[in-house]
């Protein structure tokens, strides 16, 4: 056995988890190998180091600290987002909420662009015609409505247009 | 960091989900927790000498130590529930707290600036070391210091897996099995960054004229 093969399985060996084949080839190659014998010695050496190392202490208080914390508090509410999405108990209440608040922003932002347009198409003449029919709220009278889109649309025609009321 | 901001939104409304709707299941399920997490204080408790120690020496100073299992401790609550008891606690938190610390090392960059107060931050307030024989002379405790500032500098310097491995086996006394399991790796790997890493070791050590006593 050759001395690099020996030497990448002195750390085995000096565990003493080589099989017995092996070990006695390395035995034997470390009775006539001085090289092999002094790296097995410094194997020995770091090892016998690294086990007298004293014990890091923690400061006081950490670990008291750190278990005074445990079977108080659920792990539940320590849980991730995505964690707290999978429950049942939230995942209903919290797709229920997000589904009204998109039908409320439509409505509104729909109500908004509506009413938004017809303020802007009515003029005093209009509002005195309608008001002649008894319509105090053109904006929520629908056919009020289509008096004031038509007489918009005509009004470049410079035809009369006749306001006919629901409430009629 | 949005969705951060709507979590304590929806833990209090689970909080008042249950005020209101407290059910048996899962008045059982949080007394079931609350004993799962003191349960899991006493294991922490029972090996919090042998979680420190792996701790410091992987990382090499007591801050990082203690972030580390801090760390540790929140994963490991959350895989709680999946422990089978009467088996190794150490074993399970320990393959927790290694795969952390590679998974930290890696994420940091690699260049690392070290305060040079760092000794003296708040933090470090009563740590210190353990020696076996508390009857020495000062001199030997100094120099016992000395010499363990020498390993620990050598350790840190290693990859590591090479450092994981060498602190599971020669300041634990892990066997290769037990390594093996802990680092989810095989028997043959753990052999081989064992000898790499003690190799390592021997050559960074060689240089501490102080250590010249131990290594030839």
């Amino acid at each position: 056995m050759r001395c690099g093969k020996v030497r990448h399985q002195l750390s085995g060996y000096m565990d003493g988890v080589l099989e017995l084949k092996r070990c006695l080839k390395v035995d034997e190659h470390l009775q006539r190998c001085s090289h092999c014998r002094l790296a097995l010695e410094d194997l020995r050496a770091v090892k016998r180091l690294l086990n007298r190392a004293p014990s890091p202490i923690a400061r006081a208080g950490f670990w008291d600290g750190l278990c005074s914390q445990m079977g108080r508090r659920p792990p539940a509410l320590s849980r991730s987002f995505r964690e707290l999405l999978r429950l049942p108990q939230v995942r209903i209440p919290a797709l229920a909420a997000g589904a009204i608040a998109i039908v409320f922003g439509i409505a509104v932002l729909g109500s908004s662009l509506l009413g938004g347009r017809e303020k802007q198409l009515l003029s005093a003449p209009m509002l005195s015609d309608l008001a002649r029919y008894g319509v105090s709220q053109p904006l929520n009278d629908p056919g009020a409505l289509n008096y004031i889109h038509a007489q918009s649309n005509m009004s470049s025609l410079d035809s009369p247009v006749v306001f006919v009321s629901d409430n009629q | 960091m949005l969705w951060n901001s709507f979590i304590p939104l929806f833990a209090s409304t689970i909080d008042g989900y249950r005020g209101r709707e407290a059910s048996i299941p899962e008045v059982q399920e949080t007394l079931l927790q609350q004993e799962q997490g003191l349960l899991f204080g006493d294991l922490l408790r029972r090996e919090q000498k042998k979680i420190y120690r792996v701790a410091y020496r992987m990382t090499g100073n007591h801050d990082d130590a203690e972030d580390l299992i801090q760390e540790t401790v929140l994963d490991a609550l959350k895989s709680f529930p999946y422990f089978q008891p009467g088996t190794h606690f150490d074993r399970w938190f320990l393959r927790i707290l290694t795969n952390n610390f590679i998974d930290q090392t890696r994420r940091r960059a690699k260049v690392r600036f070290i305060s040079i107060d760092q000794q003296t931050a708040s933090r470090q307030g009563a740590a210190g070391m353990e020696f076996p024989d508390s009857t020495r002379d000062p001199q030997q405790v100094v120099e016992d210091e000395i010499m363990d500032e020498g390993i620990q500098e050598a350790l840190n310097r290693l990859p590591e897996e090479f450092r994981a491995v060498v602190v599971l086996s020669d300041i634990e006394g892990c066997s290769y099995e037990d390594i093996s399991q802990i680092l989810r790796c095989p028997i043959g790997t753990v052999r081989s960054r064992l000898h790499r890493g003690r190799n390592q070791l021997i050559k960074l050590l060689r240089g501490h004229e102080y250590l010249g006593r131990d290594v030839k």
